[in-house]
This record gives C-alpha cells, structure tokens and sequence, in this order.
C-alpha cells in the first residue's frame, strides 16, 4: 500500500537566459510510517521538492498522489486544507509565532479551522501530550524567545504532528543546532513518525544524522539517487 | 562621508517615507495657518465692511430731535446735515422690504466724489445694497417713512397717534456711486439700504423746514469746541419765547385768520383791562400788542418742541435762571376731561386746562399753600363752580398724559377747594397752557380737532364764551407736586419754565443772558448733540467681536495634535525600517548624540518642507472654509463681506509653529530609538524589549476609572455652569477626561489582551490572535486609536451642540413676529387697537365692500382666538448671533408688564441669588437699582460678551443694566428683553410698539401672517413665524458647527489614514509570520480575516471611545438631535468601512509575496 507517489515531477524557474531546471523528473514512493533523508548541495532543489511535495509551490508537470489526492489539481482553499490536514512542517528556522506561547504555538494550526468544542479540547489536549514527549512539558506557557534554539525547534516538531499529518516535511530542522540537539530533534522525529505512522522527509547537510534514517536520498542534477 | 552627505542619502533613499512623515506635518500646518488665516481674512472682511460704511465719514452726531441744519454751517472741516428716517420699501409684487435708512442729503453729503450725475433729479436715490434687494428693474418706489422725532410725543395724549403718513411713491432717480453708496448711520457691517433724496424735499415731507436730525464730520480739529458754541437752545428742541416775539406770533397769526376769529380775538384782547386803555376794538395794532405783551405778559417763555420739557431740562433751565438773576417758574398743565362737585349735585366744568406750578409772583397767580390735594379755582362769569365753598372736594377727571390713541380715563384724583382765583394778571394768560394745533388755535371748542375722544354734548355756551374769551387760560391750579404725580412722566415733568423780566432790563438783554446761561447749563448729550467717534467705534466693534480665528484654533487643535502624533508615528516608522543602519553608524563608532543628530536633520528637513507645503495649502484651505460659512450662513449678505485675505504674516506664522511642533513630535519620536543597543539595532530589532511577559494593569483600571469618575461628574453638574465659556469648558473638559479615560482604558486593556490565553478552552481564537497581534505595538496603536478617537469625538461631541428650534404645538405659544419701521401707537390689545386693525385690513379691500366686510369679520373671528403682544424696540446693533462685531447699542426690546410667562422663557442660566420668575423679576422697577435684561444666551456669551450678573450699557447715556438671565432658544435671539417701565426709562423717547409677538395656535400661524402682513404692510412690516426667525440665528450657530465638524472630519481621515499606514506597516513587518500561517493550512480568507479583525478592533476601539465619549458628555447637556444621528452614523461608518478597507488592502498586500519568500525574508 503506497501513501505517496510521485511521478516525475518537474519544476523550472524562470531566469533572464530562459528557465532554469531545478527538479528534472523526480520519482518516489513511500509507505506509512517511513522516514526518509535528503541529503546534497546547497541549491540542488531539496527544498524545492519539500515545497511542491507540500503544495507550497507548484510542480510544472508530473503527478504527486498523496492518499489519492493530487495538490496541483487544487483550488487555493483547498491547498491551504490540504496543507493543513496532511501535511506538517518543520523549518530550518523554527517560525515560531513570538507572540504565542509554545502551547499555543503548537494548537496554532488548529486556528486555521473552525472547531467544534468538543474537537478544540481534544487538539489542546494533543498538543500538551505532544509538547510532553517532546520534553517541553514544563514549558507550556513560555514565550519562544524564553527558549533555547533545541527547544524552539521541539516546539515546531509537536506543532507540526499536531493534527496528525500524512506527510511530515522538515527542512533542515537541525542546521542551527549544535549536534546534541540535532541529534536529538531527528531522533524525536523518528519516533514520533513512528508512533503517528506518518511519513518523514528530513533534508540535511549532515551525513551522521542521514545515517539515522533507513532510506537516504542525494538531489543530484534535478533527480533523486540512493545514497 | 560627511555627516551632510549621509543626510542627503537618508533623506533621497527614504523619499517616500518621509514624504508621509511631512504630509503629517504638513497638515498641521495647514490647520494652524488656516485658524489664523480665518481669523485675520474675518477681521478684514469686517473691517473693510465697517470702514465701507463710513465713507469719509468719521464722526456722526444723531440728535434726538431735529435741529437747525445750520448748525453744520460754522463748523470746521467737512461736516453735512442730514436728515435721517427709517423706511420700508414695497416690492411690486407687494412684499415689503424693512430696514431701510432714508436720508436728506444736500451736496456736502458726496463729500469730495460731489453728488452723482443727474443729481437732484426727480425722485429717489437708491444704493447698490437695496437695488440687489429689491431687484434691479424698479421704476418707482412706494417708500412708508418712520417718524422723524419731533412734535409731541406720540404716545402721549396730545401725540398724533394715528399716522397721516401716506406712503411716498416717487421714481427711482438714479443709483448712488462711490464712496457714501454704502454710508449707514447704524453701526455694523454688511450691506447698508440706503434711500437718498434731496434734504429740503425730506424737510418738507417730514415737516422738518431747515431741520437736521444728525451730523456727519469728517473729525477736523476742533469739531466738539466749535459745536459747543454753536449749539442753541433751539438745537436742544427749546423754544423761547420773549413776549415782542409772541405778540408777534399772535398779529402773524391773526392776519391769517377769518374775519370773525380775527374779530373775535381782538375783542378779546381789547376785553383785557390793559388793552382797553390803547383804545376800542379794532385799532389793536401789531406795535400795541408788542406793547401790552412787554408791559403785562413781562416774562420768557421756555418751551420743548415735544411740547414736555424732561426734568433734567426744567433743572437746566431753571439753574439758568437763576445764574443770570432772574425767577423762574416751571408748569406743567393738562386738559382735564372734569372739574366736578363730588356728591350728587353734579356741578361740573368740561374740558378745562388745570396747571401745576410754582406760584412766583408776576408769573404765575398767586396760589399759595394748596398743598399735594389743595385746588385753587379760577373764578369766571358763569362758573358752575363760583360759589363753591372752601373745602369742598372737588374730582379731577382726566386721561393719563401716557394713553396716546386709546385714552381710558385715569382714577379721578380728588382735591380739597383751598381757594378761588379772581379772573386777572397770570390767571387769565393762556400761554400758561402751551401752544397746541387744533386746540389752541380754534375760536371755538366745537372746533378742536383733538386726537382723543370729546363729548361736545357736556360743552355749554358759558363755557364757549370762555374759551372765546380766554382761551386755554386754566380753570384751576393744583400745587406743582400734586401736578408731578398725575401728569409728570417718561416724556417730561413740564410744559413750560416762565422766566421773569427784570423791572428795568429789555427783554432781549434777559433773553441774550438767558441763553448765555443756558449754554453752560444744558447738557448736550442728554440731546444726542455731541459727535460720536464712529470710525474709532466701528474698529472697536469689529476687534471686540467674536474672535472666531481663535475659536476655530482651539477646534483645531485636536487635528493639529492628530497631525503631529501621526507624523510622529511615520517618522518613527521609517526610522524603524533603518534599525540596521542605526546600528551600524554606532556600531562604528557614532555617538548617541551624533546620531540623534543626524536623523533630526532629516527630520528637520521633513519637517521644515511640510510646514511650508502646509502653510502654502493654507492659502486653498481657508477660502474654502470661508466659502462654507459664507454658503451655510443665513444671511446671503454674508458672502458679499466675506473676503481672503492673504496674511502672509499669519501663514508664516502657522508654518513656523507646525515646523517647530513637528521637529519636537520628531525629537520625541527617535528618542529611545538612537539609545538601543548597536547589536539589538542591527538585529532589526526596534524597541526596548516587547513588551510580552505580564504587565501590570490594575493601575491603568485604576486611572481610567478614576478618570472616568473626574469626567462623570464635571459632566453632570457642567449644566449648572454659567452658560457659554464655562459651560462649553465644562462640556469638553468632561468630554477630554472620557476620552482619556478611555485610552486609558484601552491602554490597559492593550496589555491585558496580550495574556489572554488562545487556548482550545477560549472561544474566538482568531479575534484573540488579532487583538494580541494589535497589542503587539501599544504605542502605534494608541496613536492610532487616539486619533480615530479624538476626531470622532470631535464629529459627535460637534453635532449635539447643532440646534434647531421646533415650531410650536402649543395653542398658547409665542408663534409669529412682525417687526416694523413705523411703530404701532395704538395698543393692539386694546378696542381701539383692534378696531384700527380691522379698519386697516377693510381699507385694503375697499373696492369690494362685499369682501372687506367677510375679510374684516374673520379677521375679528382670528383677532379673538389669538393674543397679540406689542414690544418696544430700541437700539440698532443686532444682539445676536449673525453679528459678527460687537454692537455699541445693542437691540432691546421690552413687553408690557406681565405679558410674557415663564414658559415663554426658557432660561439657561440666571444670576445667583434670584429666585423670583424671570417676567416677573424683569418688570420689576425698584428705584435707582439697575434695570434687569435677559438675552439669548448665545448672544450674550459670544457677541455681547457677558454672562448673567453683568453690567452692560445699552444706550447713548451710557445707563447700565444688568443681565439677569441667559435664555435657551427662547424667542428673542438677536435683542436683549426688559420690562417695559426700566425700558421707557432708558428710552424715554421711544414711540410705539415696532414689534408685535404673536400668540396663536399652530394652525392659525398662516392666517395671521396674512392678517399682520396686510393690516401693516403701510408700516413697513416684516412677518415671520418666530420659529423660522429664531432658526435664523440657529443656522449661524450651525454654521459655525460645520466648520468644526469638517475639522473633525479632517481628523477622521488622518487617522484613517494613519491607521492604513500602520496596519502597512504592521502587515510588512509580520510578513513571515502571515506566511508562515500559509504554510501551515491558513486559507487565504482566513488570513485576511485575521488582519481585518486587528484594523476592526483598532478602528472600534478609536471610533468607540471617542464617540462614547462625546455621548456621555453630552447626555447631561440633552444628548444628540435624534435628526442628526443618521449623519453622525453614516459618517463614522464610513470611517468603519475605509478603515476595514486599509485592512483589507494591507491583508491582500500581506499575501501577494509569495509564501517561501516571505518566509525566507523572515529570516
Ligand atoms: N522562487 C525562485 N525563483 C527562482 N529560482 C529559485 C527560486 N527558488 C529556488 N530557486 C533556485 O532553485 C535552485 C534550488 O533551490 P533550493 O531548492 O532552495 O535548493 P536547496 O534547498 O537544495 O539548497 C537554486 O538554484 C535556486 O536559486
Ligand atoms: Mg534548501
């Protein structure tokens, strides 16, 4: 059973001397619960691909078929949906918003929606369980700018499961951090894709935390190949 | 680089940054120069006016009564006689035209321009002003002349009560041109209706042969020193009289007699003992009567031309006397209508002449000791009375000397016979009695032409022969104190003074030191014979009137404020942006100060180009405002006089105020910026810490409430502040204190709202996001919601002051008000008054008896249901708001005793102390206390410039009264009300009734504007249901109101504008954050919403405090006008929807950059 397929998918961006060929057909499949590493040079399109696979950015032809549903054939609405219910997020940088708590950081995704009661104490009771495995418990109510940078992105990790995403996309989420507390994010990635049975995209530089994942990619000329 | 050279960088790559910062200042500079523009184009609009009016006239003497023309003759520089009356003109089409000045000129008039071509001409001489009103295809004229102020007064018995004065038709001649086309004698500005004829075709129209009523001069050197000498007595309306002069007057007369009158006086005078020594009938010669009179009638007689001499003038005339040596007796006489025998025997003498003296011997019988009810009777053939025993009563009937046209016989005043007089010397002098036409020069009583009822019936042949025989000579004499308190009154105490003649002087030598003594004795302003400075009271006028530049500056300050808050915020915006570059000069090594220094003369730079584009917009900005008074203002005049006048001073001025506020909004604006940490400042990083973590409120509530509390109760006790100033301060210091409240409050609020909790348990989490997304900048958003808020309370606090008064519902209302040129002199309350109403309203149909007589009985029918009260009138000097200067004579009019009630009145404010009803405490006269005035409260505070317990003078003797109350809209917005007896005393020369107030029902109002309009369209009246007239001066209220309103609307947009840009602002800055809520499944309508929400929350906070707190300061006051609330509502709802249109423009702006972008800047 494959969650995700995407069929070589292109995207090009527009220069003075003519389109320039970022993503040149690229081909994946996943099954739930799997995590995978994206690893190669800086510019190589790994965000690109992050941001077409979470419907930030359009693909200029190919398919992506997330349970069934193909983003490019979305309206606006419907691709913010989209984003909001299947997919989740976690940047390089944290984008955290400074005037919410961390708990309220985490629900802020549930913002995006009218909720019935009932459906908002469920998700603020998530969020609390999610900030407690991520090791946050103890600071609900602190303001990002009280937290350290491991914390921050933590913080982003829990909101980004917050309403249990198909797709989790993290951009280099440790690029910023010192290696203890790289490790420790993708680690916790790992297990919470694992205890979701979600699936995981990590872009990194480094190679010890690709070596974390069971399945690694390398962005080489607009194509993934195994590494 | 030079630190210029980083300031031309900074101020030509942030162009547009600053360009918005200057625009601020640039406002505020426009505002301020624009006040002060305002004022000063008023004063010279008013100025001009009042100066136009003048002509090369200077000085103006009015006079009382007409004098000599040639009074003007001996005096230094340009001085012309004229002849002033009031006039109406009717428009063909029948409609009447009022306040008209109708003046004989002759050619001094013209002054150096020399009279018009085609001076004389035929006809009329109109002016520019009263052709524009009465269109310009007149041929002729139909002009009702007001009275010229001499003859007996009008009002008193012997007065002509109803007038001869036909209207006078004549062609219009030609109109005036140059500098006297705009000439008023009445003081004020605007235009002036002016009617010029010749001054010998005036004089013989009125009567007046070589008579003048006023002086114009143009003040050469020596005028008050020249006029003193070459005023007579005659000039104070004296008549002297020398007994060769009388005699004289007597032949003159009797040459022009019939034969039998003739005859018959001379048989007369031959009666006389004296005369019959000069020989028999026939042979009395003009030499023999000069000689009987100087040897017989050995007196001068002192007479008024009004036929009363006033105390005063008796005083004169009397210390005159005995200055040069000479006894004096004053008289005073009246016809009484009986001398009759109490008890039923019923003896009684018709129509006799009774005189009050002093017994002098050789002037008068000799009569002494009567006492105040003793009664000398003058014994004659015949006398029904003769026989009468000492101590007899007698009863005196007579009208009261004040019942001119309707005479109801006073309480007969009863005396005690104290002895009788034999018929010789004095008692046989009719020149005890003064002369008087139609009376005293007819042969027989049968033939009196009296303007009051006489029943020849009870006149017997005894009495015939007596009045043959010895004419007006009195029957009786009383004491001249008993004589005081029946007859004596506002228009004087005696009809003549009788001076002595020295046994050895001539007459003429008594008469040359008579009149020397009373040039030093009688005083020349009790006569109006002084010169006024009219040009010096004209300028004064204009510069204590109602400064309205300033008041218009004191509005204006809330947008001035505004301007310099939202230039401020701008500045401090674009300083925000540059935090990096900030930090870099510091972080190489500037000093605070360098720095500060630095980004001041940017600012400096701004702000000296906004003040000066301000101060250049100024020029556009208050012609406009001009044009909207001139446009909204009552009175159409007004547009003709108003003119800009570019004050080049007065934009400088403003210019250079804004420019030195706007450099201080700057200074205040930077302040903490240039101190930041060089780090935090190249990090973005703008304010000293965001202000996020728990912030103590409770001390903000505390303020606010506080403050709330301070402004409650200056609100609800501001309506028992003196009305005007205080009260108005009182409102808006209330108003203030609200609005502070309020920001308070919603500072408090602001960091109260940033721990709200956004959890699932909390509903509306998105407008929770956005009020703490608004609470992010407290500073901004106070600035924002300030200015939002101070200019709607502006709108709303503005629009409860606009009034306008409703027509009444009450069948016993106060409803029409006919004022006219001609007075009334029959009370038309009275049968007779009535009738000569009816009579009037008959005339006009005369040609169909069949329709005078319906029209006449429904007029009675409308007459019965309706009450009609006669007011006095004096003074020329509107007291009222369409006065733009501050009038030296204001406009007082008095109602008779107890013809006004309370609820005629609505008082606004009183003088402490009183408590007794305001018609009631008006017509209150305790000697010697000052008279009380009520005034409309608008008047007094803005144009009169008074408040209740005042002092004011109010006439040319410059007598105070006191202003005992305000009034609310009451009935009398541009005069001063007194009673009618303090009035007639202040006024003593007053005739009639020129204003009538009318009480009706509503549905009886247009039946008695045709009524008045038709029965006094020969008196030139003007008609109106007195709630359009009292809407009249409501309108200029409002007007003025507009102006401010348009500030407050002038704010509104400013601080729409400034929310715009701070919500720009805002957006740009949290660009990534909106972003990120894209990538996290925000749809796009949501993420709109969420900015939306932010401005709505700004703009209802701003339009909600300020509009609520114009209504609490107003509810104590009578809250809004329910017609005004759909204006205020659409107005700010308008506010409302450009705002959430800014907010909405700044969200679709907010989402054009592309999601990763934004988030990539973020960064
Ligand atoms: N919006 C854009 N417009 C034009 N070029 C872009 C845009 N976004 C990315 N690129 C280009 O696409 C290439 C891939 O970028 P990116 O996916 O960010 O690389 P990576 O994440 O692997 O470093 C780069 O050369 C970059 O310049
Ligand atoms: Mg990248």
């Amino acid at each position: 059973m494959t969650a995700l397929r995407v069929q070589n998918v292109v995207k090009a961006f527009p220069a003075l001397s003519g389109p320039v060929p970022v993503l040149a057909g690229i081909d994946l499949t996943m099954e739930p619960g799997e995590a995978m590493a994206l690893t190669g040079p800086s510019g190589s399109g790994k965000s690109t691909l992050l941001h077409v696979l979470g419907a930030l950015e359009k693909s200029d032809s190919g398919s992506i078929d997330l349970d069934g549903i193909d983003p490019s054939a979305l309206n606006s609405d419907a691709l913010a949906d989209y984003r909001n219910s299947k997919i989740g997020f976690v940047f390089q940088d944290h984008h955290l918003l400074p005037q919410c708590t961390v708990l309220e950081n985490v629900l802020s995704p549930g913002w995006a929606k009218k909720r019935s009661h009932t459906e908002a104490i469920a998700l603020e009771a998530r969020s609390r369980d999610l900030l407690h495995r991520v090791g946050l418990g103890s600071r609900l109510d602190h303001l990002p700018a009280a937290l350290s940078g491991g914390e921050r992105q933590r913080a982003a990790v829990a909101r980004a499961l917050l309403l249990k995403p198909r797709l989790v996309l993290a951009d280099e989420p440790t690029g910023n951090l010192d290696r203890t507390s790289a490790f420790a994010v993708a680690r916790l990635l790992l297990d919470m894709i694992a205890a979701e049975n979600a699936m995981l995209i990590v872009v990194t530089h480094s190679m010890e935390i690709a070596g974390l994942f069971p399945r690694r990619y390398r962005m080489e000329d607009g194509r993934l190949a195994p590494a | 680089m030079t630190s210029l050279a980083l300031i031309r960088a900074g101020l030509t790559r942030h162009g547009v940054a600053h360009a918005a910062a200057a625009i601020g200042v640039a406002v505020g500079a426009m505002v301020l120069a624009g006040a002060l523009l305002l004022g000063s184009s008023l004063r010279q609009s008013l100025q001009a006016s009042a100066l136009g009016r003048l002509g090369w006239v200077d000085r103006v003497l009015v006079a009382e009564r007409p004098f000599r023309a040639a009074l003007a003759d001996g005096l230094p520089g340009r001085v012309a006689p004229v002849l002033v009356a009031r006039a109406s003109v009717r428009v063909t089409g029948g409609s009447v035209l009022g306040k008209i000045t109708l003046m004989g000129v002759d050619d001094r008039y013209f002054g150096a321009d020399g009279p018009p071509t085609g001076w004389p001409g035929d006809g009329f001489w109109i002016n520019e002003d009263l052709q524009n009103a009465i269109g310009n295809n007149a041929a002729r004229l139909s002009i009702t002349v007001g009275p010229a102020g001499s003859g007996p007064p009008r009002e008193s018995l012997l007065g002509q009560a109803e007038d001869a004065t036909a209207p006078w038709e004549a062609p219009v001649a030609g109109c005036l041109n140059g500098l006297m086309s705009h000439f008023s004698i009445s003081e004020g500005v605007g235009p002036s209706r002016l009617v010029v004829v010749p001054l010998a075709k005036l004089q013989e129209r009125l009567s007046q042969p070589g008579r003048a009523n006023a002086l114009l001069a143009d003040g050469a050197a020596g005028l008050d020193s020249a006029l003193s000498g070459a005023i007579q007595a005659e000039d104070h309306g004296l008549v002297l009289r020398t007994p060769s002069s009388r005699a004289a007057d007597l032949f003159s007369r009797s040459t022009r007699m019939s034969g039998t009158a003739r005859s018959d006086l001379f048989r007369r005078l031959a009666r006389s003992e004296a005369m019959a020594a000069f020989g028999r009938e026939g042979a009395v010669t003009a030499g023999r009567l000069e000689h009987y009179y100087s040897r017989d009638r050995r007196y001068i007689l002192v007479e008024s031309s009004g036929l009363y001499l006033s105390s005063a003038r008796v005083a004169s005339v009397e210390r005159a006397a005995s200055k040069a040596g000479v006894p004096s007796a004053p008289v005073l006489v009246h016809l009484a209508n009986a001398i009759a025998e109490t008890g039923g025997n019923g003896r009684q003498i018709p129509y006799s002449v009774v005189a009050a003296t002093r017994p002098v011997l050789g002037l008068t019988p000799p009569i002494t000791n009567l006492g105040d009810d003793g009664i000398a009777i003058v014994d004659w053939k015949d006398s029904p009375l003769n026989d009468l025993k000492s101590n007899s009563v007698l009863e005196v009937r007579y009208y009261p000397v004040e019942s001119g046209g309707s005479p109801r016989e006073a309480a007969p005043a009863r005396f005690t016979v104290k002895a009788h007089i034999k018929q010789e010397g004095m008692a046989i002098d009719p020149a005890m009695a003064p002369e008087f036409p139609g009376i005293t020069d007819r042969a027989e009583m049968g033939q009196w032409s009296a303007p009051f009822p006489i029943d020849l019936k009870r006149v017997a042949s005894h009495d015939e022969t007596y009045w043959r025989d010895y004419r007006a000579a009195p029957k009786a004499y009383i004491s001249w104190e008993a004589g005081q308190r029946l007859w004596a009154g506002r228009f004087g105490d005696a009809t003549s003074v009788r001076i002595g003649i020295p046994e050895h002087e001539s007459a003429e030598s008594t008469l040359e030191r008579l009149r020397t003594a009373l040039k030093q004795e009688l005083v020349a302003s009790e006569s109006g014979l002084v010169f006024r400075d009219t040009r010096a009271i004209a300028l004064a006028a204009v510069a204590n009137g109602s400064d309205f530049g300033m008041l218009y500056l004191g509005f204006s300050s809330f947008i001035i404020m505004a301007a310099l808050a939202l230039t401020a915020l701008l500045f401090r915006l674009g300083l925000e942006r540059r935090a990096t570059e900030i930090g870099l000069l510091k972080a190489i090594g500037y000093t605070d100060s360098h720095v500060r220094n630095l980004y001041l003369a940017e600012g400096a730079v701004v702000a000296l180009v906004g003040s000066f584009i301000g101060a250049l917009a100024s020029a556009i900005y208050t012609p406009a405002l001009l044009a909207y008074l001139s446009a909204t203002w009552p009175d159409p005049s007004l547009g003709a006089l108003l003119r800009f006048s570019l004050d080049p001073l007065a934009m400088a001025l403003g210019g250079l105020s804004a420019f030195v506020a706007g450099v201080v909004a700057i200074i205040v604006s930077m302040r903490d910026l240039v101190k930041m940490q060089p780090l935090a400042l190249l990090r973005g990083v703008t304010r000293l810490g965001e202000s996020v973590g728990p912030a103590r409120s409770r001390f903000g509530w505390l303020a606010a409430i506080l403050t709330a509390l301070a402004g409650a109760i200056l609100a609800a006790g501001s309506p028992f502040l003196p009305p005007g100033e205080p009260r108005s301060g009182g409102f808006f210091t209330a108003g203030l204190l609200f609005l502070a409240a309020g920001l308070m409050a919603l500072n408090a609020l602001l960091k109260q709202v940033l721990q709200w909790p956004l959890l699932a348990s909390s509903s509306w989490p998105l407008f929770r996001l956005a009020a703490r997304n608004a609470a992010r900048r407290p500073a901004r958003s106070l600035v924002t919601a300030g200015l939002l808020a101070s200019a709607s309370f502006l709108l709303v606090a503005v629009e409860a002051f606009r009034r306008e008064a409703h027509p009444p519902t009450d069948a016993d209302a106060l409803a029409v008000w006919a004022e006219m040129e001609v007075p009334v002199l029959v009370d038309p309350r009275t049968t007779e008054g009535r009738t000569a109403l009816l009579d009037a309203i008959e005339r006009t149909w005369r040609d169909d008896p069949a329709e005078a007589s319906r029209r006449r009985s429904s007029a009675s029918a409308l007459l019965d249901r309706i009450s009609l009260i006669p007011l006095r009138l004096a003074g020329e000097g509107e007291a009222g708001c369409l006065n733009l200067t501050r009038p030296d004579q204001p406009r007082v009019v008095a109602a008779p005793a107890g013809s006004l009630t309370v609820a005629d009145l609505p008082v606004a404010a009183r003088m402490g102390g009183d408590t007794k009803p305001l018609p009631a405490l008006l017509d209150e006269v305790a000697p010697g206390a000052e008279a009380m005035v009520a005034g409309e409260a608008s008047a007094l505070t803005w144009i009169l410039k008074k408040a209740p317990g005042d002092s004011l003078c109010i006439n040319s003797s410059e007598d105070a009264v006191r202003v005992a109350a305000a009034l609310h809209d009451g009935p009398f917005p541009s005069e001063l009300l007194m009673g009618e007896s303090a009035f007639l005393r202040m006024f003593p020369q007053t005739e009639g009734w020129r204003v009538v107030l009318v009480r009706a029902a509503p549905t009886d109002i247009p039946e008695v504007l045709a009524l008045l309009r038709t029965a006094w369209a020969d008196k030139g009246a003007e008609v109106v249901p007195l709630v359009d007239r009292v809407n009249k001066y409501l309108a200029v209220e409002n007007s003025y109101l507009g102006t401010f309103q348009a500030l407050g609307g002038l704010g509104l947009i400013l601080g729409t504008a400034g929310l715009a840009i701070v919500l720009l602002r805002a957006v740009w800055e949290r660009r990534g954050e909106l972003a990120l809520l894209a990538a996290l499944g925000y749809r796009p309508g949501r993420i709109t919403l969420l900015v939306l929400l932010e401005s709505a929350a700004l703009l209802l906070a701003g339009l909600g405090t300020g509009t609520i707190a114009a209504l609490l300061a107003v509810i104590p006051h009578g809250g809004v006008s329910r017609s005004s609330l759909p204006g205020l509502a659409l107005t700010l709802l308008a506010c409302l929807v450009t705002g959430l249109l800014a907010g909405v423009l700044s969200a679709a702006m907010a989402q054009r950059a592309r999601v990763i972008e934004a988030l990539r800047q973020d960064a």
